[in-house]
């Protein structure tokens, strides 16, 4: 179970920290694309997106928020998990499953961010 | 279910879920962890919306498996939970750092989050579908 342990963040003032931090970084660099999109009228031009999603700032902000949601979503997907499924092999599984949707999906996010020009 | 079959007193349970009236700001928390559910679902989904947006424009024959309505739906759906993710997590971190933890203090920032999402949610569809 060590293993598990790990990811059960069992400190619990650890993930309250992380998870209000995190979600300062989430908010961080998705309110800046929010204010964007109201901003412009070219929604359907996707030039216009990509030249601002790869603004140096906005890719930092961007890796730094895909890091953050590792965290994030990590947490809260524990959270929740542990509070409604009693099942153990139910619970671990559909735990797993949202861990690998999460970590691979933020890795995606920051290689498309990091290798594109 | 452990714990029920301990206790000697067993206390009554009710589950008939359409029956059940949620407290405000019961009915917040639970939107607040439907809403993250529902962000984690759809990350797929976003990262192939980054990678169209990013990469050379051949990706979006990619892009194109997926009709241009349900993209505009999903998005807004994405949209939708995330902006009352961000509603609710700011009311989390208010009440955490504020000290107001009152029955009222708690429904008044229940109203807040419920009247500031249905308005945010106006101003985004309107600039999804009108604009």
């Amino acid at each position: 179970m060590a293993s598990v342990a790990l990811y059960s963040f069992k400190k619990g003032l650890g993930s309250w920290v992380l998870q209000r931090v995190s979600a300062l970084f989430l908010i961080a660099y998705l309110l800046p694309l929010l204010l964007f999109w109201a901003l412009h009228t070219e929604f359907e031009s996707p030039m216009v997106w990509k030249q601002f999603l790869l603004t140096t700032e906005i890719r930092i902000l961007g890796v730094l928020a895909s890091l953050s949601l590792i965290i994030h979503a990590m947490i809260g997907a524990w959270v929740v998990a542990t509070d409604y499924i009693h099942i153990k092999g139910i619970k671990w599984v559909t735990l797993a499953l949202f861990y690998v949707i999460t970590v691979g999906a933020s890795i995606a996010i920051i290689f498309l961010l990091l290798n594109a020009q | 279910m452990v714990l029920l079959k301990k206790t000697t007193d067993p206390r009554p349970v009710f589950l008939n879920l359409l029956k059940i009236r949620l407290p405000l700001n019961a009915l917040v928390s639970i939107l607040h962890r439907i809403s993250g559910v529902i962000m984690i679902l759809a990350l797929p989904l976003l990262v192939l919306a980054l990678a169209g947006a990013v990469s050379k424009p051949g990706i979006f024959r990619y892009m194109a498996i997926i009709p241009y309505f349900l993209w505009k739906g999903a998005i807004a759906a994405i949209l939708i939970a995330y902006m009352y993710h961000i509603l609710a997590g700011i009311r989390h971190i208010y009440h955490d750092f504020s000290g107001h933890h009152s029955l009222e203090a708690t429904n008044r920032s229940s109203v807040v989050v419920l009247v500031a999402w249905t308005v945010w949610i106006i101003v985004v569809g309107s600039k999804l579908w009108l604009v």
